[in-house]
């Protein structure tokens, strides 16, 4: 590949945009998936990702900024897990079942009385990266940021309310709030990545970068780390391919991650199996 | 001499706890003095674990109270060290050793405090004594499930817990795995701290602990090992064994 055929897309200001603001909503989605991905927790990330679309029909609705409307129902959702969950005693999953299932039904009676938005909200569905404006971007940044700092901020009791929360809460820690804190930052996260792969494909940039690393390693964050670098390429990658083939952005990033997760996949199975087969030959 | 000083590390009165309303406890006296080494047994279902967590706010009383060194759970609990049982551990998490150990401190820190040299030394001294120093880099997971118990009593002292629960923790330990971990609640015990075991494990009960409580939904019998473990006591509360004690201390259970 040549360096013209390498800078080629930045001709473009909306390629820049694109890159831009979808490589640093591959990186955030891959950290915050992490521990997504460790607590088993992909059905809320599709829960939240569906109930931000709601958000953002209400919001067209009402006229006020999507992405407001976005996370404000992605917070009911994850905040109202951890409420329901503690209040009625109803299992976690069940909950959320609930909330997800409730919101969404409240976004189809909202598309039905404005058929007029179905553009605005199918681009939403299926994300719509190339036309991330500059206000966006600010948006994705500062989001990005605030994200970052929460994870420097409660790194070490993110992990404690994830390992072991029952352990912390017996020693009176707050792991109701630490634990809301880490789905806030999860809502967040989604609500940005909305943009650029949908809310369909949204779960697979918190999931499969996450997931691919924890194949390669087993410390948390050399797992990040591999995480956020699996996502960036996939976002560049996916980028790149879309532009020369006209290929849709957003699933394209997410074809490109997958792949990445069936190679390491792969890699690791023929590894041990090499490794099996040297210990019986020797 | 401080009203800490005079009350029980436990005292639970007349407690009766459950889930969704159906209680597993009733009607539990219990005085745990401080520095004592306690087992708590009985069969399945009997309502040992739910006893541990009603110590530490996990399961809320329906009536009755618990007093740990004469305050409420909810402020006192900074002094205790729950360890659940292994199955409720997510072995395969991404961590190593000594980050476990470590997050005894982050819990005696709080929500916004920050670590120090002086926590890094407790968490090397931590592991000094559970001899797990040269696994400090490994996963938990990759440990041998003695090991394994060794690091959360080590994440407890660490934590500086004046009491320790500890929920089945010889499931899956071979004999040799129970005797040690057997002898390291005999030195916590000379620290100081009062350890509390819910155990199925009938070995070394009397050699071990200097307590036990025998529950059965209510409480069946408590007191010394040699005042509690006896015949008929056991027929009670295992209902269908007839269990019997060797010279050595050892309790068996026999099938009928």
């Amino acid at each position: 590949m040549s360096l013209e055929t390498l800078l080629e897309p930045f001709r473009f200001s909306f390629m820049i945009r694109a890159f831009l603001g979808t490589g640093i909503i591959a990186v955030i989605a891959a950290i915050v998936g992490t521990f997504v991905v460790l607590k088993g927790l992909a059905f809320m990330g599709d829960a939240i990702a569906h109930t931000a679309f709601t958000g953002s029909a209400v919001a067209l609705l009402l006229g006020v900024n999507l992405y407001a409307g976005a996370m404000a129902f992605a917070l009911m959702t994850a905040l109202g897990v951890v409420t329901l969950t503690r209040v009625s005693r109803v299992k976690n999953d069940t909950a959320l079942a609930i909330l997800f299932t409730g919101f969404f039904a409240v976004g189809v009676i909202v598309l039905s009385v404005m058929p007029g938005f179905a553009g605005d909200l199918s681009s939403l569905l299926l994300g719509s990266v190339m036309a991330i404006q500059v206000n966006e971007i600010y948006i994705i940044a500062v989001t990005a940021l605030a994200i970052i700092l929460l994870m420097l901020a409660f790194f070490p009791r993110f992990v404690m309310v994830s390992f072991d929360p029952v352990g912390a809460e017996a020693a009176g820690f707050p792991v109701a709030f630490v634990q809301s804190v880490l789905l806030i930052s999860v809502a967040a996260a989604i609500v940005i990545s909305i943009q650029a792969v949908g809310v369909v494909l949204v779960v697979a940039l918190l999931i499969t970068p996450a997931a691919a690393g924890s194949l390669i390693t087993k410390r948390i964050i050399p797992l990040m780390l591999t995480a956020a670098a699996i996502g960036l390429f996939s976002a560049v990658t996916g980028l790149y391919i879309s532009y020369y083939l006209a290929a849709p952005p957003g699933a394209t990033v997410v074809v490109v991650a997958t792949s990445i997760f069936a190679v390491i996949l792969l890699g690791t199975k023929l590894n041990h199996w090499l490794g099996k087969r040297r210990t019986s030959s020797g | 001499m401080t009203s800490k000083q005079i009350s029980g590390a436990i005292e639970i009165k007349n407690l009766t706890a459950g889930y969704s309303q159906v209680p597993v406890i009733e009607n539990v006296d219990w005085r745990l003095a401080p520095g004592s080494l306690a087992a708590v047994i009985g069969p399945n279902g009997g309502g040992k674990s739910t006893l541990l967590k009603a110590l530490v706010g996990l399961v809320r009383p329906f009536s009755g109270s618990v007093r740990i060194f004469g305050e409420a759970p909810k402020t006192a609990r900074r002094r205790i060290a729950y360890l659940a049982q292994a199955e409720e551990v997510d072995w395969d998490f991404p961590i190593s050793v000594w980050d476990v150990v470590l997050q005894g401190r982050w819990l005696r820190r709080g929500l916004w405090g920050r670590l120090t040299a002086d926590d890094r030394e407790r968490v090397h001294a931590a592991l000094a004594q559970f001899h797990v120093e040269s696994l400090a880099r490994e996963q938990i997971g990759s440990l041998s499930g003695g090991q394994r118990q060794r690091v959360f009593l080590a994440r407890a002292v660490a934590q500086e817990a004046d009491i320790i629960l500890l929920d089945e923790p010889n499931t899956g330990l071979d004999a040799r795995a129970q005797h040690e971990l057997a002898e390291t609640f005999t030195s916590l015990r000379k620290e100081g701290r009062t350890i509390v075991v819910a155990t199925h494990d009938m070995d070394c009960l009397t050699e071990c602990f200097d307590q036990v409580l025998a529950l059965k939904n209510q409480v069946v019998a408590v007191g010394s090992p040699r005042d509690v473990l006896t015949g008929d006591m056991l027929t009670a509360l295992f209902s269908r064994h007839f269990p019997s004690i060797r010279d050595t201390g050892e309790v068996v259970i026999h099938e009928p």
